[in-house]
This record gives C-alpha cells, sequence and structure tokens, in this order.
C-alpha cells in the first residue's frame, strides 16, 4: 500500500499512490494511514487523485482512518473521481467529509 | 445448434484478492469492447459489493469458496448472474440493505453495512436461489437508465 505524505504549514497532504483502495487492502491502508498521519498537527487531506476505484470496504477504511485522527483534525478529501464519487454519495458519506475537487482547492480552502 | 458467448465469464476462488483480480479483468475486458457506454463504473461498484458479500459472508472460513460470475449485455441493460458453493442467505432471503446512519458524532460513524444498500438501489430485479445442487445464484439486472 503506496502512501505517502508531506506537510504544508500546519496541513499534512497524504496521497494514495494505488489504483484500488478496496477489500483486500482496507486493513493495509488503516494501517498505513496511521503511520502517515501520526506527525498531524492539524488538518489532514487526502488526495485519491491516483485512485479508480474503491469499495465498501475503501470506504469503511477511510472513515477508520478519520476516526484514528480523532476529532483534533480534520480529515479532508480531494481529488475523487466519478466512480469514488458515486461511492461517497450512495453511502452518503458527502456529507461527512469535506470534498475537494483537486489538491490546490483543498490547499486553497 | 449455437450457443451465444455470454459477455462475461469469470470464475474465481473466494478470496478478497481473486475478487480484485476478478475485476480487474472484467474492467481490461470492458474497456477492450466497444461497451463503453454501458455503464462499466456502476458495474464494478454493485459486483465489487456482490463479489465481497460472498466471500465475506457465504464464504465466511472456508479455503474451497468457489465463485462463477456471468453477464451479458442486452437492449441497453446487464444481465447478471453470480454463483457461489457457500452457505446459503439467511432465512434465504436478500438483506434488505438499509442505509446505515451517518448523521452521528464522529466516533459512531460507521465503517461497513453499505453493500446491499448499494446493490438495492444500483440494481434492480435482484432474485436469489438456492439451487438444487447446494449452490447459491443471485441474479439481478442494471438497466442504463437507472442514475
Amino acid at each position: 500500500m503506496n502512501l505517502t505524505s508531506k506537510t504544508e504549514g500546519s496541513l499534512l497532504i497524504v496521497s494514495v499512490h494505488e489504483a484500488r483502495i478496496d477489500a483486500s487492502v482496507a486493513i493495509q491502508f488503516k494501517d498505513r494511514m496511521r503511520e502517515e498521519t501520526e506527525s498531524a498537527t492539524g488538518r489532514v487531506v487526502l488526495d485519491l487523485s491516483e485512485v479508480d476505484f474503491i469499495d465498501s470496504s475503501g470506504l469503511g477504511a477511510i472513515v477508520a482512518a478519520m476516526k484514528q485522527l480523532g476529532s483534533k483534525h480534520r480529515l479532508d478529501l480531494s481529488g475523487l473521481n466519478e466512480n469514488v464519487d458515486k461511492v461517497f454519495r450512495l453511502t452518503r458519506m458527502d456529507t461527512v467529509f469535506a470534498i475537494h475537487p483537486t489538491l490546490e482547492v483543498a490547499l486553497a480552502s | 445448434m449455437i450457443s451465444t458467448n455470454p459477455d462475461i465469464h469469470i470464475e474465481l476462488e473466494g478470496t478478497p484478492e481473486e475478487v480484485r483480480l476478478a475485476l480487474e479483468t472484467l474492467r481490461t475486458r470492458l474497456t477492450e469492447r466497444p461497451l463503453e457506454a454501458c455503464n462499466a463504473g456502476t458495474l464494478e461498484i454493485v459486483l465489487a459489493e456482490v463479489l465481497n458479500n460472498v466471500v465475506e459472508h457465504a464464504l465466511a472460513g472456508r479455503s474451497d469458496g468457489l465463485i462463477a460470475l456471468t453477464g451479458n449485455y442486452d437492449k441497453c441493460c446487464w444481465h447478471l448472474k453470480v454463483r457461489d458453493n457457500g452457505a446459503r442467505m439467511p432465512e434465504d432471503q436478500i438483506p434488505a440493505g438499509h442505509a446505515p446512519q451517518v448523521e452521528t458524532e464522529l466516533m459512531d460513524l460507521p465503517e461497513g453495512g453499505f453493500g446491499w444498500m448499494m446493490v438495492r438501489t444500483l440494481a434492480c430485479d435482484i432474485n436469489y436461489d438456492r439451487a438444487a445442487d447446494g449452490w447459491n445464484v443471485l441474479t439481478f439486472a442494471l438497466p442504463d437508465d437507472k442514475p
């Protein structure tokens, strides 16, 4: 599960370099998110622009990642393609996360 | 007698890794053919949920689980059949698939339970049978015009 992160001021950007977040990698994703966000001091943006597909297990892992960050750090999302966005809308998780069209928009918000 | 080949015929073992491989195979096949307009994204979402449910429930704890997926695209509609050699559905019923509540405190947010709700929202004519050979048979349709 290839995740990288970088900081921009107090913001932490985590980028997912995988085509799929699905049931076969959901646990690794959650564990890698914990490692990458350990040093977060403020808002975290999860950039999904390289992700083609998520299933409900992948969605659950993103929700779990937000929970493990705790209430002190917001988790925003950016770069959802049409299919990924559809999964968030169907489950109404689009009402839980702030979703930005691109990372640039997320950084400016 | 000429028998028409189904547009999709994939057999897989009942593991999450095989489900991923099957969906990747399906995606490659759909982009190779002039089926681009046929709701490939929605098809992948629904099949992922159906196949994951089989692996996680019908085939839970099994190492000899098998799944056979067939489908064809006709008159702007996918017709899918998923068979597996796992345990029958509870009470021989397709789960109700109620939407998990998302208007909650952060720590109470649901991390699962979305699968059947997604399938029921996106697919239609969903039917389940326990066949005489002891396999589960789930059939459903995905018309292009369903949002």
